[in-house]
């Protein structure tokens, strides 16, 4: 029955494509912005997610007479994530809650041509889970996207910042919300959903350019019909929709218990509705599908040529494993989904039934090597996935740091995890010496690649945890967690590094340690540099061929914001919005002092209220030669 | 929001009065039901976190004798109570305050709870906490209380005794009790 609904809606799309060939590339605008290499019209400046620029003015040799351009205050505290938007000479900026926006003329001493102040109720900052940050807008069809933290999708006049339309996406009373950029592709305006940590039901959703209508949503969790699954999904890797990974050893979900990979003889697959049937009875609530969580917030790339998406989903609700037996899909996965359609032509669950809170939503990244379509993820849990991204098949999976401890492997076979049962967390049990913590080898911040020199470039977590699941009780638009955590520095003796690897196997090429966790996102030149910014206020170039050192220059606030560049009448610039904040400063942002208290996430960072204000202040930061 | 305290305070009226009515037939001033009856005259005047407004809680909530102590006194009886300190940490826990004031009550994306320096001065008192924790903040924190926590169960949310095991577990964090 359902299946037909989809058939039907499938081919709904497809006459329509047939029918309006125009349907299907509605946002020329953007088409054309992205291919002037000039600008950064998108989140991470193409589809592909590479925050790759073919720019060269800046290269090895003069990099070190970068200086500061110019500045803008955002006139906003807290994390500033995400970078702006460069369109055709104005610059669009967004900003922390109340998440304002101003487009600034490039051509004219960068005045503001328009702002917009969004009238937002300050409570939704109570159910942002890990600060109160935005990643960023969305260009296309002659509007700027904005998706507000209280769940509004906005379209905005690109020329005039007047309201084109605007649609609800989440209900904060229910504890949803939202930090994505807002991610243009075709004819559509895709968003997501946060709320993990209050039992949200969480998807991802297609909306139209043109009037906010809603086109197609794909829930993380639940049957077939509402992940929308359709009867091809995971045709080449058939296993990946198995009905159960694992088998319990000493009872699997109790205290002393953990649980024992299967080998791929002896999974039962393909199995259907297994976002309800990898929910074991009893759950914490009843059918805990129906707040499993499965957070959307990445960076999302697409593949013209196959029409797919593709994004990870967050952590099953609620942190207590032991409340959620079973493999809680489709939470902590990779999905490609047609964009027409919203269809899932495959998924992979990377941390089957999760004990750590390893969220599977950080970024895809579409790379074309040695003759390979591919896509890379660097998961929190502390792996390198590889996968062929036409089919999802496993390329190379590989460990990060060798301090990742809670799996020995992935089984390139079966695809599943091998965990290491020392590291199993239980109710009432303070699991300790788990690595990567919870917010992972990686977080929100995402990695680049060079197509000219091969490889990845990704900012790195070095920190590990002690785990303690509790019992928690479900109320709607309440937090709700299940597990408290502290933090450590990794037997590096630091918190953070910044590595290049080859998406091919995902073996290290060099390593650079940080003292923080390199929270901001990634960017790399066609001149062989990468440029991130770190927590204790550096902006960073390093020469992407071997790691080095070349430049760097201090800002006002603590980095958690992805490095980008642009080019105007002739003069290349680079820049990165600053100010402290996310999960890894959230605390610090709260005038935490006490470094031995026993934190979620602060206490490692402790030491960042030696290196920043609080609470951050947010600011764009420019250079050029 | 005013409707539920006008609700509230009608049936505290009414209370009031049959307690009266019971007082001024001169008969039961002593023993168990004279005291029950009398106590809600002595109740300490609740008031508002958000905007100091009276702040009217059921005295049948008030249903434990440490609670009923504290609905008198405004002091509470669980302080450096072992076994209490234990139920409240947990209930710290079930109700999910780890989310915003971190697995210790130190603070994550809410405030500190340790003092000695407070978000709203007046959490330096049980009394005082106890009102920010029942009836919740302008700050984004919600109501917990009993029958305010969640609007669709009445029965939902902590109780007068379970929001005093609390307290009496958050200051085991600080170096006053709110008891002085």
């Amino acid at each position: 029955m359902e299946m037909s609904k989809i058939k039907v809606a499938l081919g709904v799309a497809l006459g329509m494509t047939v029918a309006m060939p125009m349907a299907a590339m509605a946002a020329p605008d953007q088409e054309a912005a992205i291919a002037d290499p000039n600008n950064w019209a998108h989140p991470r400046r193409d589809h592909t997610n590479q925050a790759y620029s073919t720019l060269t003015q800046i290269n090895k040799g003069n990099v070190k007479n970068l200086k500061y351009a110019w500045t803008f205050a955002t006139g906003v505290n807290r994390g500033h994530e995400g970078s702006p938007l460069v369109i055709n000479g104005v610059m669009y900026v967004h900003t922390a809650f109340p998440n304002n926006v101003y487009a600034l003329d490039l051509n004219d001493n960068q005045k503001i041509i328009w702002s917009y102040f969004p009238k937002q109720d300050p409570s939704v900052q109570a159910v942002l889970c890990c600060d109160n940050v935005s990643r960023g807008l969305g260009f296309g069809d002659g509007k700027i996207f904005l998706q507000q933290n209280d769940g509004m999708l906005v379209a905005l006049d690109a020329k005039t910042g007047a309201k084109v339309w605007e649609v609800r996406n989440t209900d904060p009373k229910v504890g949803a919300t939202n930090t994505n950029a807002p991610h243009v592709i075709k004819d559509k305006v895709l968003t997501g959903c946060s709320g993990a940590e209050f039992g949200v039901r969480c998807f991802i959703a297609a909306y139209n350019i043109k009037d906010g209508s809603l086109v197609w949503k794909a829930y993380s969790t639940g049957p077939d019909s509402e992940v929308l699954i359709g009867p091809d999904f995971n045709k080449a890797n058939p296993h990946y929709s198995a009905l159960t990974t694992y088998e319990d050893v000493n009872g699997g979900n109790k205290q002393g218990g953990s649980f024992k990979a299967l080998p791929k003889e002896k999974l039962k697959y393909p199995e259907t509705d297994l976002g309800v049937k990898t929910w074991l009875k009893p759950q914490a609530v009843k059918d805990g599908w129906q707040h499993g969580g499965g957070s959307v917030w990445g960076w999302w790339p697409y593949d013209p040529k196959t029409n797919l998406v593709f994004y990870g989903t967050g952590n099953p609700s609620v942190w207590n494993p032991d409340v959620r037996p079973g493999d809680n899909k489709w939470s902590m996965t990779i999905f490609a989904r047609d964009v027409d359609t919203g269809i899932a032509k495959w998924g992979y669950q990377m941390t089957p039934h999760d004990e750590w809170d390893y969220d599977g939503i950080n970024e895809v990244i579409l790379i074309d090597k040695g003759g390979k379509r591919l896509a890379w993820h660097h998961d929190r849990n502390g792996f390198l996935y590889t996968f062929e991204r036409d089919t999802g098949t496993l390329v190379a999976v590989e460990k990060v740091h060798p301090f990742v401890n809670w799996a020995t492997h992935v089984d390139m076979k079966s695809g599943i995890p091998h965990k290491d049962p020392k590291y199993s967390t239980h109710q009432d049990y303070n699991a300790k010496g788990i690595c990567p913590a919870a917010l992972g080898t990686k977080d929100q911040q995402p990695a680049a690649y060079s197509p000219k020199t091969g490889l990845v470039y990704t900012p790195l977590n070095h920190v590990c945890m002690t785990y303690e699941p509790v019992e928690s009780k479900y109320v709607a638009g309440q937090p709700w967690v299940g597990a408290t955590l502290t933090m450590f520095p990794g037997p590096d003796g630091v918190m953070g590094g910044f590595g290049a690897y080859d998406p091919l196997t995902n073996k290290n090429v060099w390593y650079n340690k940080e003292k923080f966790s390199a929270w901001g996102g990634a960017l790399v030149t066609a001149s062989n540099l990468v440029f991130y910014g770190t927590l204790d206020r550096w902006f960073k170039a390093l020469d992407a061929n071997s790691g080095k050192e070349l430049w760097k220059m201090q800002v006002g606030s603590g980095v958690i914001g992805n490095a980008f560049t642009y080019g105007h009448k002739g003069k290349q610039y680079v820049g990165v919005l600053s100010g402290v904040g996310g999960w890894a400063g959230v605390a610090m942002n709260l005038g935490l002092t006490n470094p031995t208290d026993a934190l979620g996430a602060a206490g490692g960072y402790a030491e960042l209220t030696k290196y920043n204000a609080a609470p951050g202040g947010g600011a764009l930061n420019v250079f050029s030669l | 929001m005013r409707k539920p305290y006008s609700i509230s305070m009608i049936a505290l009226l009414s209370f009031i009065l049959v307690a009266c009515g019971k007082g001024g037939d001169g008969k039961a001033v002593e023993g168990e039901s004279g005291k029950s009856a009398a106590e809600p005259l002595k109740m300490v005047e609740f008031v508002t976190t958000q905007d100091g407004s009276p702040l009217i809680i059921k005295p049948e909530l008030f249903d434990t004798p440490a609670a009923k102590e504290f609905a008198t006194t405004g002091k509470n009886p669980y302080i450096g109570n072992k076994e209490a300190i234990e139920k409240g940490k947990k209930l710290f826990q079930l109700y999910s305050c780890t989310q915003c004031h971190g697995g210790d009550a130190q603070g994550q994306t809410g405030p500190s709870l340790h003092g000695p320096n407070y978000k709203y001065a007046k959490n330096a008192t049980n009394k005082g906490m106890f009102e920010t924790i029942w009836h919740g903040t302008n700050g984004g924190m919600g109501a917990k209380g009993k029958g305010l926590m969640d609007p669709t169960d009445p029965n939902n949310g902590l109780t007068p005794d379970e929001v005093l095991k609390i307290i009496a577990w958050i200051r085991t964090h600080g170096t006053t009790t709110g008891n002085e």
